[in-house]
C-alpha cells in the first residue's frame, strides 16, 4: 500500500531540518475586561489589528437583519478619511456570529491603527448621512451576492437548516429589511453587543504586543457588561429551491448536521470532509486524484466543480458538499454518487482515504493562514468562540489523532440515515424530491 | 523589530548550480518555486503557456499520475503559471519533505517526457482552457490591449495561447531546451533551511541541467488606442508604460489617486459617482512596468463619464500621500513571494501622467475616445 511514509523512506535517510514553529498567540486581558490576542510574525510587511466582536447576524432578527454588517460599513466610512490621512486602511467583516471592524498599516504605524480602531470603537459615529449613504451601498451589495448562484445557494442552505432560528438569517441582511434600517438601530444593536466581554482585539504583523496593550488600553472604552446571550439554533431537514433555467448551469448544495466548534468531533467531521475534498473539472490535479468520488465524477463528467465542507459555529454546524454542474440532466447521478461514498465514510472507509483526508486538511488549515489579516481574523474568531487559540502543533496532533475508527463512528451517529437540508438554483430540475435525496443518506446492507 | 525590512537572501555559491533566494517565514510549511526567465514576453505568442502548462507531467522518473498521487498523500500542493516575466512552478509543503518536492522541480526540468498525445490531450485543452476562462471577463481583455499598444512586443504579447497561431509539440520541447538551463532559473524558497537547500538542490540534479546563458531582454514603449466592443461589463482604462526606476514615483501616485490595494481608503478615483469601480495599479516586471487607470461598471454612460473625471484627476496631479503609497507597497509585499519586484517609495514624489494609451471595452458608442479626455 501506498503511503506518506513509503513515499517519505524512498528519500534519503532523515536529515536535520531547522523547523521555525509558528508563533505562539499572546494574550493580555485589559482592566476592563476585554482580551487583547497576538501573533508577532518577523517576517510580515503589514500589520493588521482590529476588534471582533461577537456578534453578526445570528445577534439580529428578522426586521433588523442586517445591522451588524451595515453598522461595520457605517464606522468604517466615517473614519476611512482621517485613517487615511495617517496612513491606515480601514476594513470590516461580518459572519454569522462575529462581526469585526480592523486596519491595515505598515508595522511601524500599528500602534496608531490600534488607538485608531480603539477610538472608533469607543465612540461610534453614526450620523444619519453617512448611514442612508452606506445603506443604498448594502442594498447594491445584497442585490449583486444574491446573483452570485454559489454564494445564493450556502446562504439559502442556512435558511432552510436553521429555519426559525437567527442562525438561519442572511449575513448582510435582505434587500427587505436593509432598507428600514436606522441609526438607531445601529446604536442599539452597538449599545447590546459592543460590552467588554463580548469583545477580542486580536493583531498580526512584525509586532509589539506590550505597545498595542498600551495603545487600546489607552483609548478602548466599552461598556463592562456581559455578552448577551444568542437564541439557540436548532438543524431541520429540509429543501429550498429557486430554479432558474435562464441560468448557465445548476448549482446545488446538501448538508447534514455538523459539529459545532467545541464538539469532540470538530477534527473528526473536518477530516471526514477533507477525504472528498474540492473537484474542478478542468484541473488535473481532480481528474487524477485518488479520490474515488472524484474518478466517477471525472469519468462520467458529472459535475464541473464540487467542494466539501465542514462549518461550524459555537452549538451547530453542517456537514455536506456544495457542486455546479452543466451536465444538468446528471444531476441524479452526482447525488447518488456521492451520497453513496458518504454512505462508505460509516462501513468501508480505508487507511490510505482517512491519511489524504487528513494530509490535504493539516496543509490546508495551515495554509490558509497566510496573511497578517487571516491570522488575526482566526485569532478573533477562535478567542470568541472558545476563550482561546489552538497552536499550530495543536491542530497537527488533534489530526494526525483522527483514526479510521473515528471516522466510522462518528459517521454512523452524524451521517448514516440522517436528515439532509437541500438548496439549489439554476437549472434544477433533475434534482430530484426531497425523499429520493433522502433514501441514499444509508444502503440496505451493512 | 518593528523594522519592516523583509529577511530575504539570495546567493550564488560553488555549493549551489542556480541562483538561491530565501526568504525567512515562520510555520510548518514551506513553500518553494522554480522561476524560469521567459514568460509571455519570450518567443512566440502563447508559446511559454504551453510550456507552463506541460509541467509536473510526466518524465523520466515518475508518470504524472504517481506525482499527484504522493503529492495528495504529503498533503502538497503544486501549479504552473505564466506571467509576463516567467513561467513559475510553485510547491507548497510540510517542512520535512523538502527533498522530495527538490528532487520532483529537478526532475521536472530536466527529463521532461513531452509526449504528443499528452499535448493533444491535456496541455492544449487546458491552455485553451484558461484563455477562454480569463477573456470572459473585459477587464482582462482591456489589460491585454492595453500592453499590447504600450509595449507592442514583449510585454505587449498575449499572457495566454490562443489557438490562433499553430504552435507544435516540437517547438515546445525546443523552447524548453532553451530556457530549463542554470543561468536562467532560480529557486525561490520560504521557510526553509538555506544550508539544506543548497545541498539538496545540488544533490538532486539541477547541476545536471545545461549552463546555457539567460534570455537578454529589453522593451520599447509606445502609444495608442483601441476600442472593443463587447457585451457585458464597461471598461475604459488608460495605460502609462513605465522605466523600472520610475516605480517608486508611480506607485505613490497610484496610491494618491486611489490604488487598487486600498480599496476603503477614502481616495480621488473612489469618489467617482455613478456606482462605477475606479482604481489605479502599476504593474511592475523586471524591464519595465505598467501604470493603469481603470473605471468599469454595468453602465456604459456612467463608465464614460467615470474614466473622463478620472482622466482630470490624474492630470490635475493631487499631493502625494507617502503614508499610503508605502502601507500598499507592504500589503502588496505580503501577497506575494514570487515575482514581486520590491520598490522603496520613501521619498518619492507622484508621477505626472503623460500622454498615455487609452483601451475601451464593452459598448463602444458610448465610452469615449482618448482625445476626448
Amino acid at each position: 500500500m501506498i503511503s506518506a511514509r513509503t513515499v517519505r523512506l524512498a528519500q534519503l535517510p532523515a536529515r536535520r531540518f531547522i523547523s521555525t514553529a509558528n508563533a505562539a498567540t499572546e494574550y493580555t486581558t485589559l482592566s476592563n475586561g476585554v482580551t487583547v490576542a497576538t501573533e508577532t510574525n518577523p517576517n510580515a510587511a503589514s500589520a493588521t489589528v482590529g476588534l471582533w466582536v461577537g456578534a453578526g447576524s445570528r445577534s439580529e432578527h428578522q426586521y433588523n437583519n442586517g445591522s451588524s454588517a451595515l453598522l461595520q460599513k457605517v464606522l468604517v466610512a466615517a473614519n476611512a478619511t482621517e485613517a487615511a490621512s495617517q496612513g491606515v486602511l480601514l476594513g470590516s467583516q461580518t459572519t454569522r456570529e462575529t462581526t469585526a471592524i480592523y486596519a491595515h498599516s505598515t508595522n511601524a504605524n500599528a500602534a496608531t491603527a490600534a488607538s485608531l480602531i480603539a477610538q472608533i470603537a469607543s465612540q461610534p459615529k453614526l450620523d444619519d448621512t453617512t448611514v442612508a449613504a452606506q445603506r443604498e451601498l448594502a442594498v447594491q451589495t445584497v442585490e449583486a451576492l444574491e446573483q452570485n448562484a454559489p454564494f445564493a445557494v450556502l446562504e439559502h442552505l442556512h435558511a432552510t437548516a436553521f429555519q426559525g432560528t437567527p442562525l438561519g438569517l442572511p449575513v448582510n441582511g435582505t434587500t427587505d429589511s436593509i432598507p428600514n434600517l436606522q441609526s438607531t438601530d445601529l446604536e442599539a444593536f452597538y449599545k447590546k453587543n459592543y460590552v467588554s466581554s463580548n469583545a477580542v482585539i486580536a493583531a498580526s504583523g512584525n509586532i509589539n504586543h506590550a505597545e498595542l496593550v498600551t495603545a487600546i488600553e489607552k483609548n478602548l472604552k466599552l461598556a463592562a457588561d456581559a455578552a448577551p446571550v444568542t437564541a439557540a439554533s436548532a438543524f431541520l431537514g429540509s429543501e429550498v429551491r429557486f430554479r432558474d433555467d435562464t441560468l448557465p448551469k445548476a448549482y446545488f448544495a446538501i448538508a447534514a448536521q455538523g459539529e459545532s466548534f467545541s464538539s469532540p468531533d470538530y477534527y473528526v467531521s473536518k477530516v471526514a470532509a477533507s477525504i472528498f475534498g474540492d473537484y474542478v473539472a478542468t484541473e488535473q490535479t481532480s481528474t487524477q486524484s485518488g479520490s474515488k468520488l472524484a474518478a466517477i465524477v471525472s469519468a462520467n463528467h458529472l459535475a464541473d466543480k464540487f467542494t466539501h465542507f465542514s462549518t461550524s459555529y459555537t452549538d451547530n454546524g453542517l456537514w455536506g458538499f456544495a457542486a455546479e454542474t452543466s451536465d444538468v440532466f446528471l444531476i441524479d447521478d452526482l447525488v447518488h454518487f456521492t451520497l453513496k461514498e458518504w454512505n462508505r465514510l460509516s462501513v468501508s472507509i480505508t487507511e490510505t482515504e482517512v491519511a489524504r483526508g487528513k494530509a490535504a486538511l493539516k496543509a490546508r488549515l495551515l495554509a490558509q493562514l497566510n496573511s497578517p489579516l487571516a491570522i488575526a481574523s482566526d485569532i478573533g474568531l477562535k478567542t470568541l468562540a472558545l476563550g482561546r487559540r489552538a497552536s499550530a502543533e495543536e491542530i497537527i496532533s488533534k489530526v494526525d489523532a483522527v483514526t479510521v475508527g473515528d471516522i466510522k463512528r462518528w459517521s454512523q451517529t452524524a451521517l448514516w440515515d440522517k436528515d439532509i437540508a437541500i438548496s439549489g438554483t439554476g437549472q434544477i430540475e433533475d434534482l430530484f424530491d426531497y425523499n429520493r435525496i433522502r433514501n441514499d443518506m444509508s444502503m440496505m446492507r451493512l | 523589530m518593528l523594522s519592516s525590512r523583509i529577511a530575504t537572501r539570495s546567493f550564488a555559491s560553488a555549493a549551489s548550480p542556480v541562483k538561491l533566494t530565501t526568504r525567512e517565514s515562520s510555520g510548518k510549511l514551506s513553500k518553494l518555486s522554480v522561476v524560469i526567465n521567459g514568460g509571455s514576453k519570450t518567443g512566440k505568442s502563447g508559446l511559454a503557456h504551453l510550456l507552463s502548462r506541460y509541467q509536473f507531467q510526466r518524465n523520466g522518473a515518475k508518470s504524472d499520475l504517481r506525482f499527484i498521487r504522493e503529492a495528495e498523500l504529503l498533503g502538497a500542493s503544486f501549479n504552473a503559471q505564466v506571467t509576463r516575466d516567467a513561467i513559475v512552478l510553485n510547491t507548497v509543503f510540510f517542512k520535512q519533505d523538502l527533498p522530495y518536492f527538490v528532487e520532483s522541480l529537478a526532475n521536472n526540468l530536466k527529463s521532461g517526457a513531452f509526449r504528443p498525445h499528452y499535448f493533444d490531450e491535456i496541455v492544449l485543452p487546458t491552455a485553451l482552457n484558461d484563455a477562454a476562462v480569463a477573456n470572459s471577463d473585459n477587464q482582462f481583455k482591456a489589460l491585454e490591449k492595453l500592453h499590447e499598444l504600450a509595449f507592442r512586443k514583449g510585454y505587449g504579447q498575449p499572457l495566454y495561447f490562443d489557438g490562433k497561431a499553430a504552435i507544435s509539440n516540437e517547438e515546445v520541447v525546443q523552447s524548453a531546451k532553451e530556457l530549463f538551463t542554470t543561468s536562467n532559473i532560480e529557486i525561490v524558497a520560504s521557510g526553509v533551511d538555506q544550508a539544506d537547500l543548497t545541498s539538496f538542490v545540488s544533490e538532486f540534479g539541477f547541476a545536471q541541467l545545461p549552463a546555457g546563458s539567460p534570455a537578454a531582454s529589453s522593451q520599447a514603449f509606445f502609444q495608442g488606442e483601441s476600442r472593443i466592443r463587447a457585451s457585458g461589463q464597461n471598461v475604459a482604462t488608460i495605460g502609462v508604460p513605465v522605466k523600472t526606476a520610475d516605480f517608486a514615483a508611480y506607485e505613490v501616485l497610484a496610491a494618491t489617486l486611489g490604488s487598487v490595494f486600498l480599496p476603503s481608503a477614502v481616495s480621488p478615483l473612489g469618489q467617482i459617482q455613478g456606482g462605477v469601480n475606479a482604481s489605479s495599479q502599476l504593474y511592475k516586471y523586471n524591464d519595465a512596468g505598467l501604470f493603469t487607470i481603470t473605471v468599469s461598471g454595468a453602465n456604459a454612460s456612467a463608465v464614460a463619464a467615470g474614466i473622463k473625471e478620472a482622466a482630470k484627476l490624474a492630470k490635475a496631479a493631487p499631493a502625494s500621500n507617502l503614508k499610503l503609497a508605502e502601507l500598499a507597497v507592504a500589503l502588496q509585499k505580503d501577497q506575494t513571494l514570487t515575482g514581486s519586484v520590491n520598490v522603496n517609495v520613501a521619498g518619492a514624489e507622484a508621477a505626472k501622467l503623460g500622454k498615455f494609451s487609452y483601451v475601451a471595452v464593452g459598448n463602444t458608442d458610448i465610452l469615449p475616445f482618448a482625445d476626448e479626455l
